[in-house]
């Protein structure tokens, strides 16, 4: 006998306060089911996701994990936006300020990351690790899965000893909250792996070492050995790209946001009529829900108040 | 994940089971009612580290929209020697300090969108989910009353952890922020190394608590009812060689019959009657945070390894007047639809408070490891 579970999830809050909120009025912000890339049997519409002039999502999300030199592919946070044959560049590198980002997003002038060839769909689950190359007494590293917070002081010099404990920090961390409890965290030699534990679930976060009282500072370096929806280029990374780093085609204009997470997995074309679903191009939306961000984002919409400001 | 299409698409199957997976009981005191519903038996000790906050901090409503104390210092010094044809030695009368304070504005609001509306209905039309369940899933305005008040618990336990009140509300950024002119040897350095109280062999719990309570006891002149802590604190209490010590020493058990087991709890209980102590009182509750919409974690409102002094009554979360209320005191609850078309229903909860703690010397804490 079969053991189904259907869910109901509430969806994340992206608005800040409801009353504010301004809908766009156009009958033909519909967004069309062809132009999502189907990735674990899902056509996701994340809940904050841009709403373009073009009718399409915004092609840009943050890279999950490092993307290291020579690489043929890489995991962004939101691969349902992308299409074959698109060109990703680099909007802006990491650290920079809105009006840099801006600058650099009208003027293209990022690195090219590479045209996708492929998109990887069928694999389900995602297996990331987190690479501790030496242990230096003192250093603090910070394991951070959309606010659920782990932190390690390390100890010893001895890694393998080391992401013991940090993986028990993490471990401790994530089973304080439902939202992620189904991730497993498990140490070995040289890295810590995090696998998720239920199908069709991306698991998002970063990964940081900080000096605190150490001499200086160990490289920590994060990889997705299999994830959601890998966006295969045509040649290999020439350069590396640091996690979190944001990419994408730089030719869309935004126009609204999505406040609801929607998903199109079965429906092969347009979306029916009674599913039209209206973005929102001004109220008060929480800046840390948004799934990405950036400046030209922030200026197309002008009507839309950012809780904390994007800055 | 998906919610329409899966079910739209997938057969209707009646529900027969429901079982509640929300919250862990530690934050949810109301949980009690739903375990009586599924024949589970009522926890009151668990029940009881929500309540304490009721004892030592109630909540009180004052029809103001600010708090404004006074603190009266009389003169009590000793009159002086004088000789025949001598003048009289003079002094002063007392003193009178006034304190106001803003209430903080705690708020929380729920919207349900016509998606969020359109998904319960079909829920009820497939017939998968009978209504009740759905009121389960969200029990609207009776929820967020609860909310504001464990905002206000939070705050009350950081001023008697800490005797500052130094909050970052997660989804807003905005910080509440007092500090109470707290008496500084009434919250002595952090214990560490093997003073820690989990340096087992070398920690000198006992005496620690002693010491405190004594300098408690010099500045208010009585001493406290309980010392307040995590159960994790109190078996690292429990366990301290120093402690095993003090047992015998106090009659309180033989060497032998105790041989190398920790002390019981109800064994520290009589311990620190035995040396006017202040009674141990364990405290574990949590609250649920949202650090990032969409993920929440729990939160412990005390932290292992520290504890507080703690007498009936020495302070109160004191709720003032709202706007929102029509200038009522109390925490006010509302539900409207957003506009005209009453599709759109958003269900608010406004207070503003502070927890109030008119005599700052009562507070008292220390962390131990």
């Amino acid at each position: 006998m079969a053991y189904r579970v259907n869910t109901y999830t509430p969806t994340p809050t992206v608005i800040f306060n409801s009353r504010a909120t301004l809908r766009l009025l156009s009958y033909n912000a519909d967004i069309l089911a062809l132009s999502l890339a189907g990735v674990a049997g899902q056509k996701l519409v994340k809940a904050g996701t841009i709403y373009c002039t073009d009718g399409k999502q915004l092609k840009r999300a943050k890279l999950l994990t490092d993307g290291a030199s020579g690489d043929l592919g890489i995991y962004v946070n939101n691969p349902w936006a992308f299409a074959i044959g698109d060109v990703l560049k680099v909007v802006a590198p990491i650290g920079s300020n809105p009006a840099a980002e801006l600058a650099a997003i009208t003027g293209a002038t990022g690195a090219a990351v590479g045209t996708i060839a492929s998109i990887e769909t069928s694999i389900e689950t995602q297996t990331s690790r987190i690479i501790l190359a030496t242990a230096v007494v003192g250093n603090i590293i910070t394991v951070d899965f959309l606010g659920i917070i782990g932190s390690y002081t390390v100890k010893t010099t001895v890694v393998a000893d080391e992401l013991i404990g940090l993986a028990k920090a993490v471990q401790a961390a994530i089973s304080r909250s439902e939202s992620i409890s189904y991730v497993s965290v498990t140490p070995y030699p040289t890295y810590i792996e995090i696998k998720s534990g239920s199908d069709k679930t991306m698991l998002e976060f970063t990964a940081s070492i900080a000096q605190g009282a150490g001499a200086s500072v160990a490289v920590l370096t994060t990889s997705t050995i299999q994830g959601l929806g890998k966006l295969i280029l045509a040649a290999p990374l020439a350069a590396a790209i640091p996690a979190g780093t944001k990419v994408g085609t730089l030719d869309q204009i935004p126009q609204a946001i999505w406040d609801n997470e929607w998903d199109f997995g079965n429906y092969p074309h347009s979306v029916p009529l009674e599913h039209a679903i209206t973005p929102c191009y001004g109220g008060q939306f929480y800046l840390n829900a948004l799934p990405y961000m950036d400046a030209q984002v922030a200026k197309m919409l002008p009507q839309a108040a950012f809780i904390p400001a994007y800055a | 994940m998906s919610t329409i299409t899966t079910l739209i698409n997938s057969t209707p199957i009646p529900i027969t089971r429901i079982f509640d997976d929300t919250q862990a009981f530690l934050i949810d005191p109301d949980k009690n009612e739903r375990l009586k519903k599924s024949g589970a038996k009522i926890d009151k000790v668990a029940l009881s580290v929500y309540t304490l906050i009721d004892k030592i901090c109630p909540a009180t409503i004052e029809e103001a929209f600010a708090v404004a104390a006074m603190k009266i210092k009389k003169n009590m010094s000793i009159a002086s020697i004088s000789g025949v044809d001598q003048p009289i030695a003079m002094t002063g009368t007392g003193a009178i300090e006034e304190a106001l304070t803003n209430l903080i504005k705690i708020v929380i609001g729920v919207n349900f969108t016509e998606a969020d509306q359109i998904k319960f209905a079909q829920m009820l039309e497939t017939g998968r989910m009978p209504a009740q369940y759905i009121e389960a899933i969200i029990k609207n305005i009776d929820d967020l009353q609860p909310k504001v008040m464990r905002t206000a618990i939070l705050l009350a336990y950081q001023v008697l952890r800490t005797g500052r009140m130094n909050w970052t509300d997660p989804r807003t950024q905005m910080v509440a922020q007092m500090n109470y002119n707290y008496v500084p040897r009434l919250f002595p350095d952090p214990l560490t190394g093997i003073k820690a109280w989990t340096s087992y062999a070398t920690a000198t719990g006992i005496i620690d608590l002693q010491e405190h309570d004594d300098a408690y006891y010099d500045e208010n002149g009585f001493r406290a009812e309980m010392v307040v802590m995590r159960t994790q604190t109190m078996r690292d209490l429990c366990r301290q060689q120093s402690t095993r010590d003090a047992f015998i020493a106090n009659g309180l058990a033989s060497a032998s019959t105790l041989g190398s087991a920790a002390v019981s709890f109800g064994g520290l209980q009589r311990l620190f009657a035995e040396m006017l102590l202040p009674m141990p009182v364990i405290m574990d509750a949590q609250v649920e945070i949202e650090p990032r919409p969409g993920v929440f974690q729990r939160l412990n409102l005390m932290n292992t390894g520290e504890y507080f002094f703690a007498n009936e009554n020495m302070g109160q979360r004191i709720f003032g007047k709202t706007m929102e209320g029509k200038g009522k005191a109390g925490i006010f609850v509302d539900t409207n639809p957003k506009d005209k078309r009453d599709i759109e229903d958003q269900a608010i909860a406004v207070g503003r408070m502070i927890p109030f703690f008119e005599n700052p010397k009562l507070l008292a804490a220390r962390v131990v490891n």
